[in-house]
């Protein structure tokens, strides 16, 4: 991982190249919660059901709120070089990913009974909540890679790309998060 | 074992996994367990992503996030087109061989269409069996169209016109490469589950109610679209950090700033279409609404969702062979490339216009008429953009030292189709007259002109052009003439006539037509078998000239971007240490000027 200090030839260090790319994936996948959104408006307008659960809704985008501070902490645990604080960043912000999975479980199994996935509200609700667990899901496989990688000692003060990587997109989740909640729980 | 081979192997294993485990899951839910659209989808995520890994992803890649050591691959000759290869040479070349095999295909296909419309009538399908093979058609060069030039001369020229060693995510290139086989397999694959009819662009209701091939339509979109995104994460990060030093933003290549802007629109509207895929899937797989007026679902927002990716695809298609366009007309004329930064804005221009014009595909669709006129003004603007482009390519060749070779002839020959593709545009894009001409031949004439007559002959152009550089040989200038006349003349005489055939009532996507407009039609059969057989004589060119070929030298254009500054085929790393840039790359006939010190 020392080779993030690495220059290339364009001027640009490893590390500066690599965040480039991972703002370009985030702009993209925006665009797909974009798209999402507009069959939402589009189809439906700002029309919703009377049963969708504003206040467990809002009880996700705190968890989700929360994990993004753990996870900042873990960011700033190895940048002081405190591997045993970024793990334990690591471990709080997962468990409070697992935690917003099993709620979102819980809510998809209340909610079938209410508006089913055979009606067009449904059927957006379910997949973009879906498409969010699962680009969360997949942040908590991403930060699982990260904390054995910790494990293994090669994350440092100055060079931990993989951390700031993981984190970045773990924030990115959340904030799509922030824009579900609004499209579908409180208009 | 050859990386290819453990690919299938683990696709096919990680797939039955997958199949079995949602029939299980089925069976536990009280469901029949063998329903042919969840056990396949889930089954192709499964196989997909055990290909991946089969292939290199998991040797290359994981292994080292798992902090075990990383088995790069390594092979030499021919083996090493068979692998997770990361050098961006190799991944041109592999894009360069599936994508030229996969137009003579799907060209083949079409040849079958014209074969029926020979004569009025049914001759050798029925008509759905027409629609189908349309479909295919329409869909193969879709995907060839959206993804050659840049899969083939992005990957491989990108790089070497900035002066860098490689892409910025070597590894990410690759996977944008064996993310294609999957998807290509799905279309061989989709005749033996009944193909699908509703054309490339997948209209629901029927595109949820028709025979199974949909679904593989479904899925083989949102594969290439993942590819088409991983790709262009990888061409603007290159672009952007790792130009050689003094390559500043005003000395790159136009070929590299039409990848740019390709890009752009890739990465953006690429999701869009990903969406609607997958919506449309799980109204066929597990009876959502989202598109199901049954269910109370709304068709029409498809058409929006879908057009805002496929308008910009129809510029990411041409952008890329613009910029070979003008890159070619600039050093075959010997001189500087006129209106350089006018260019540039033209590309920029039509970038950002991309974005408002989708729903001049749906005039006739019944979306609210308030919507009319601003897409149609937003339409005819793209024609000021594009103007620019024109004004460039023209201001080039305007008093140049024109070199007929057989690249510029395919550019110049792109600059006259061209034309005729944006001057009849101007007629789709008017409210009154396409409300008359839609889904007519008259839009099938207009779309060829603009992608056959525009994207593929740039594509041609860049071939023909870089042929020496990727394969160190030469290939016969004659023989490339002889394809490029045959191909022009036969390709106006076979598009041209249609026009005049959909002004006459001819529908498209139908397999008849009115009875008078049978001599025409046989015409125009005639000419398109010609226009067929004309790739015959590049396929042998292309295949004897790279076995056989006289051996080329560095720069056998004597052109000064930076691709011919070093050996044909270049070396590893490209170049043998970083190149100095100094100047601009088209100062022909400029005294003193230099681009760069290699």
């Amino acid at each position: 991982m020392s080779s993030e200090a690495a220059v290339y030839e364009g001027g640009y260090t490893r590390l500066q190249i690599n965040r480039m790319g991972l703002w370009f994936f985030i702009i993209s996948e925006a665009f797909m919660f974009l798209a999402l959104h507009s069959y939402r408006f589009l189809a439906l307008g700002t029309e919703k059901p009377e049963a969708v659960n504003v206040f467990l809704g809002g009880v996700l985008t705190v968890i989700l709120l929360a994990s993004s501070v753990t996870a900042h902490q873990a960011e700033k645990a190895i940048a002081r070089g405190d591997t045993a604080g970024l793990q334990r960043g690591l471990m709080a912000t997962m468990g409070l990913g697992v935690l917003f999975l099993l709620l979102v479980a819980y809510e998809w199994g209340v909610a079938f009974g209410e508006f089913p996935p055979s009606t067009p509200f449904g059927s957006i609700f379910y997949l973009t909540t879906g498409m969010h667990a699962l680009h969360l899901l997949s942040g908590i496989g991403v930060l699982a890679l990260v904390y054995k990688a910790a494990k293994r000692g090669i994350f440092t003060a100055e060079s931990h790309w993989g951390v700031q990587g993981g984190v970045l997109y773990w924030h990115f989740v959340d904030v799509v998060w922030l824009s579900v909640f609004t499209s579908l729980y409180l208009l | 074992m050859l990386p290819v081979i453990r690919g299938t192997i683990w696709a096919i294993v990680a797939f039955l996994i997958g199949a079995v485990l949602t029939a299980i899951v089925r069976a536990a839910m009280g469901l029949a367990p063998w329903a042919f659209g969840p056990v396949f989808t889930v089954g192709y995520f499964f196989g997909f992503t055990g290909w991946l890994l089969g292939v290199g992803v998991w040797d290359t890649w994981l292994r080292e996030y798992l902090g075990m050591e990383p088995r790069p691959f390594k092979a030499e000759g021919w083996r090493r087109y068979f692998g997770f290869n990361t050098d961006h040479k190799v991944i041109g070349i592999q894009y360069g061989v599936t994508f030229v095999f996969m137009f003579l295909a799907a060209g083949l296909l079409a040849m079958l269409m014209r074969f029926e419309l020979m004569r009025p009538g049914r001759d050798i399908m029925d008509f759905a069996e027409y629609n189908r093979i349309m479909s295919l058609h329409g869909f193969m060069m879709i995907l060839v169209a959206v993804t050659a030039v840049p899969g083939m001369f992005g990957n491989y020229f990108v790089p070497l016109m900035i002066g860098a060693e490689d892409m910025a995510f070597p590894r990410m290139n690759a996977l944008s490469y064996w993310i294609w086989p999957p998807a290509a397999f799905l279309l061989l694959l989709s005749p033996f589950f009944g193909g699908w009819d509703t054309g490339w662009t997948g209209y629901p209701p029927l595109a949820i109610t028709n025979a199974d091939g949909q679904l593989l339509y479904n899925l083989a979109f949102f594969t290439g679209g993942l590819s088409s995104i991983v790709g262009s994460v990888n061409f603007l990060t290159t672009i952007i950090t790792m130009r050689a030093p003094g390559m500043t933003w005003g000395r790159v290549p136009i070929f590299v700033w039409s990848i740019f802007f390709t890009s752009v629109m890739s990465l953006t509207a690429t999701q869009f279409v990903g969406v609607a895929m997958v919506m449309n899937l799980l109204d066929r797989i597990a009876s959502t609404a989202f598109f199901d007026p049954v269910q109370g679902g709304v068709p029409l927002v498809y058409q929006h969702i879908f057009w805002f990716y496929s308008h910009p695809a129809v510029y990411v298609m041409i952008l890329p062979s613009l910029g070979i366009m003008l890159e070619v007309l600039a050093h075959f004329s010997r001189k500087p490339l006129f209106a350089y930064r006018w260019a540039v804005a033209g590309f920029a221009g039509i970038t950002a216009l991309s974005f408002t014009v989708w729903a001049h595909h749906m005039f006739t669709s019944g979306m609210p008429e308030v919507l009319h006129v601003p897409f149609m003004a937003t339409t005819e603007a793209i024609s000021v953009p594009t103007g620019l482009i024109f004004l460039s390519a023209l201001g080039t060749i305007w008093q140049g030292k024109l070199r007929f070779k057989t690249p510029m002839l395919f550019a110049l020959g792109m600059l006259f189709n061209f034309l005729i593709g944006g001057l009849t545009g101007i007629f789709n894009s008017d409210l009154p007259v396409d409300m008359q001409l839609h889904d007519t031949f008259w839009v099938v004439s207009h779309f060829h002109y603009t992608i056959l007559g525009g994207g593929i002959f740039g594509l041609f152009a860049g071939i023909y052009y870089w042929f020496p550089k990727m394969t160190g040989r030469m290939y016969d200038e004659r023989l490339g003439r002889i394809h490029f006349w045959l191909m022009f003349v036969f390709f106006n005489l076979t598009f041209l006539p249609m026009a005049w055939l959909g002004l006459n009532g001819m529908n498209r996507r139908i397999g008849d037509y009115p009875p008078q407009l049978g001599g025409v039609n046989a015409f125009v059969s005639m000419m398109a078998f010609v226009l067929g057989a004309s790739f015959l004589i590049f396929v042998y060119n292309m295949v004897v000239s790279w076995v056989r070929g006289h051996v080329a030298e560095a720069n056998p254009w004597g052109v000064r971007t930076l691709e011919w500054a070093t050996s044909s085929p270049p070396p590893e790393h490209n170049f043998p240490h970083v190149p100095e840039v100094l100047g601009g790359p088209y100062d022909y006939g400029v005294p003193g000027a230099v681009h760069a010190r290699v």
